[in-house]
């Protein structure tokens, strides 16, 4: 009776011991998988839109030193890519020329609260449409 | 007179050092260029190509390029026109546009003269000017030559002629520097012109995915050059316009439970217009006045360029307290043509600030409140209201736990509706509303003693009443003596019969259930109540009133139906609680996400760099709180420092070359002018650190800190301790 209870006893501890093991190692992986992610993103710069193709945020992780991005426009209620529209991206290029960021979160409304920039040092953001695509300029002056 | 000399060199000085921060290369990333031959007379002349040159005047220069990073890339340098940027600031224009004034008078001069002049061009001290605008003859006499070839002729023309632009190589760490001519033409008008000495990083053009998702990204930086032709020089500066912006919906119920989307602040924008011909430094000073508490008093200097014949709007951000009553004006100053300070002053703007989202939240609160307590008040009216019932007058005998038997409801329904107060004695003849009794064909009857006073009575009832009321006296008459008797026989000590369950009422706040069963017991010791059965009057009337005693007695019944009431109370309180938890919860939301969006939106303004799509998943987790004041009482009040008069020092002690440049160039640009960058005492340090000298400096250095975040660097805010950390008001400390 008493050998049985402790077999018992024994059996639910290991399968407690396997279930936390298990539980551990999910855990792991996951937090290996977004470090990877992180790792791995290409410049980029998100262009989150309304239904009614309002830009609502722009999110870019580009740099001075990259040489190219890619620009995607996401419907931010279902979260999927939409298609390239002139006028969308028309707006992108009006925002992005008004606003003094780079990179980082960009907040359409918000741009025109910025302060004016400094007489000493400027920075302007302008769109030049090339021959097989858009550049996009950065000047410091 | 030597006194006043020497005051003179003393402000010479002081004016030199003032300027010394603002001398110094445009420097973006990798890329940097600077006048190469700056003139120490001419204030920015270390930043910018200032001249002042008449129509027809050419003069001769240089830009030094540089490469300060550890990789060699190919750039371009040309010379643009100036245009104005989307938010108002000096902008240049691309390489592919047109140049049609200062773009246009800059040639440059990378390569040597041809080989067969370069002996000459070394004896002019290398002077292009000098080689250029010599004569056929001169040439020949310097020469030694009577003619000069035609093809030696023809190349030193085109060396002359310049090139709009230069493309080289750039080495690692590589400077260098390209001479340049600028030639006013004839009939330029008087006043300044701009333009600029861009340098560009080439990259090669790429292929469109073929959905124009993918874009190519060019660098440049601008030296910028400032000519002004000499002549009538008008200075004139107008304050156009001056408002003050709500920016923000007080109502938007996405910034109150969605993603914030807009900061809640306003924008305090003054509009000036430069009606002169040379671009104006203006001088702007908001003021701030709190009218109501006299606390949020507040002047900000802002110093902007207004170009020549344009608009400049400048705006400022005002994080609003939520409630005062505020004036708002402004003060631009600028030197007129005669050098003397203009000052133009805005008419004064008066808002009341009221939060009408608070105040809303909290009526709707205090309406729920109100609504669930009137909602209360009718349950108990429906209750207690007593809609239905007769009067009812007390017979000897009757206490409230035996009426609320017969009437088959609960004690406390009958002591509330007739506003009964503890010890809830009822005297006979006592009226009181009773409910009406349902006879067993579903008839409503009257309560057999009760006086109906708009009813009017049948005879016949009433004496039946009176025989009842007679029979019950009567009844209880008997009861007391015997009672008496008894207690006399069993030499139980004499006391006056009260309402049992009065006594108890008053001790304890048990159910009447228990109660009864406590009269019971203390009957079954005391005294024996007589059984009905055993009374000589047994009319039917008498036996239908104490069956119903009887029947009543039904202690799980009553249990069920007491603790059902009781459940009905909580329920009542439950809801009331949870809508003050409910709206306590949105309240706290309204603070959270104010808060909240008020620290991303001075985040997401102020800086523009990389952050990792996990950091941007994590942001608000990550966010810096807002600097705040600590008010300690018993410590002096702590004036905070204004950014435009904090010395800050940028030390590298471990990051890479060129970082501590770029933080000081970013930090002058977000408006700390008096910034400088070098290199740290420590080879290398891990981590890095803000400090700051005292807490005057608190705030700022927490502001920096957070800033410094943005830009994907971690620093610790510390007060500073050691002389290094002491060198400057605040020390930012660059480690590995």
């Amino acid at each position: 009776m008493w050998v049985k209870q402790a077999k018992k006893i024994q059996l639910e501890w290991a399968l407690m011991l396997i279930f936390i093991l298990a539980g551990l190692a999910a855990a792991g992986s996951t937090v290996a998988e977004n470090l990877n992610f992180s790792q791995s993103i290409l410049p980029v710069r998100f262009v989150y839109l309304d239904n009614q193709n309002t830009i609502q945020r722009i999110w870019s992780n580009i740099s001075p030193t990259d040489n190219l991005y890619m620009v995607k426009f996401i419907n931010v209620k279902t979260q999927t890519e939409m298609g390239f529209s002139e006028n969308v991206f028309n707006s992108y290029q009006d925002i992005m020329r008004k606003s003094n960021s780079v990179s980082g979160l960009i907040v359409p409304s918000a741009v025109i609260a910025s302060p004016a920039q400094n007489n000493f040092y400027n920075l302007a953001i302008d769109f030049i449409k090339t021959e097989n695509s858009f550049e996009e300029v950065h000047t410091f002056s | 007179m030597k006194k006043f000399s020497l005051i003179l060199f003393l402000t010479f000085l002081s004016m030199g050092f003032f300027n010394l921060p603002r001398a110094q290369a445009i420097e973006y990333e990798m890329l940097g260029g600077k006048p190469a031959n700056p003139d120490p007379n001419v204030k920015n002349s270390e930043s910018w190509f200032i001249y002042n040159l008449a129509p027809g005047q050419a003069k001769e220069d240089a830009v030094e390029v540089m490469n300060l990073f550890p990789n060699s890339w190919e750039a371009l340098v040309y010379a643009a026109d100036t245009t104005k940027s989307s938010s108002g600031g000096f902008a240049l224009k691309q390489f592919s546009e047109e140049k049609q004034e200062v773009g246009s008078w800059v040639k440059f001069y990378p390569d040597a003269p041809p080989a067969f002049f370069q002996k000459i061009f070394k004896d002019l001290d290398s002077k292009i000017l000098a080689l250029c605008g010599m004569s056929q003859a001169d040439l020949a006499l310097k020469m030694s030559q009577k003619n000069l070839a035609e093809n030696d002729l023809n190349d030193l023309k085109n060396w002359c002629d310049g090139k709009d632009s230069v493309k080289m190589e750039l080495k690692t760490k590589e400077r260098i520097t390209i001479p340049f001519i600028i030639r006013v033409p004839e009939g330029t008008e008087v006043g300044e012109h701009t333009g600029g000495v861009l340098i560009q990083k080439v990259m090669p053009d790429v292929q469109d995915s073929g959905n124009g998702s993918s874009i190519k990204l060019t660098t440049r930086v601008g030296v910028r050059i400032y000519e002004t032709v000499p002549g009538e020089v008008v200075r004139k500066l107008v304050l156009a316009d001056f408002q003050v912006i709500k920016n923000f919906k007080e109502f938007s119920l996405a910034d109150l439970f969605g993603k914030p989307k807009k900061a809640q602040e306003y924008i305090i924008q003054t509009t000036s217009k430069n009606d002169g011909n040379i671009s104006l430094d203006q001088q702007e000073t908001i003021h701030i006045k709190d009218l109501l508490f006299k606390k949020g008093n507040a002047d900000i200097p802002r110093n902007f360029q207004v170009l020549k014949q344009d608009s400049f709007i400048s705006n400022y951000s005002w994080n609003n307290p939520r409630f005062g009553h505020f004036s708002f004006s402004t003060e631009i100053k600028y030197q007129d043509s005669e050098g003397k300070d203009v000052v133009l002053t805005s008419k004064e703007i008066k808002l009341w600030i009221i939060p009408w989202r608070e105040i809303t939240v909290t009526l709707i609160i205090f309406a729920v409140i109100f609504a669930v307590y009137l909602l209360w008040k009718l349950v108990q009216k429906k209750k207690y209201g007593g809609a239905g019932w007769v009067k009812y007058e007390i017979a000897p005998g009757e206490n409230i736990d035996s009426l609320a038997e017969k009437f088959k409801i609960d004690w406390k329904i009958l002591a509330k509706t007739n506003k009964m107060k503890p010890p809830y004695i009822l005297q006979p003849g006592q009226a009181i509303l009773a409910p009406k009794i349902k006879s067993e064909s579903n008839t409503e009857e009257a309560p057999i003693n009760s006086v109906p006073s708009s009813v009017p009575v049948d005879p016949l009832d009433k004496s039946l009443a009176e025989k009842l009321k007679a029979a019950e006296m009567r009844l209880a008459a008997e009861h007391k003596t015997e009672t008496t008797q008894k207690t006399a026989k069993s030499g139980i000590k004499k006391e006056i019969i009260k309402p049992v369950a009065v006594l108890e009422l008053e001790k304890t706040d048990e159910t009447p259930h228990k109660i009864k069963e406590e009269i019971v017991k203390k009957e079954d010791l005391m005294v024996q109540i007589p059984p009905v059965e055993k009374t000589a009057d047994k009319s039917a009337a008498l036996e239908k009133l104490f069956s119903s005693k009887n029947e009543a007695a039904e202690p799980v019944e009553t249990e069920k139906e007491l603790s059902g009431k009781s459940a009905n109370y909580k329920k009542i309180i439950f809801v009331i609680i949870g809508v003050i938890i409910l709206a306590g919860i949105v309240l706290a939301g309204v603070i959270f996400f104010k808060n909240r969006k008020k620290n991303n939106m001075q985040y997401q303004l102020d800086l523009a760099n990389t952050v990792s799509e996990n950091q941007q998943e994590n942001q608000d987790k990550e966010n810096l709180p807002a600097p705040t004041e600590e008010k300690k009482p018993e410590k002096p009040v702590v004036v905070d420092a204004k950014p435009a008069d904090i010395n800050i020092l940028v030390l590298n002690e471990g990051a890479l070359p060129g970082s501590a440049g770029k933080i000081k160039n970013f930090l002058v640009g977000k408006g700390y002018p008096k910034t400088e960058a070098k290199n740290g005492v420590a080879a290398e340090i891990k981590g890095s650190f803000v400090f700051y000298k005292d807490e005057s400096f608190q705030k700022e250095a927490t502001w920096i800190a957070g800033m410094l975040a943005g830009k994907d660097i971690k620093a610790e805010l510390k007060m500073a301790e050691s002389e290094e950390e002491k060198s400057a008001d605040i020390v930012i400390i660059l480690g590995k």
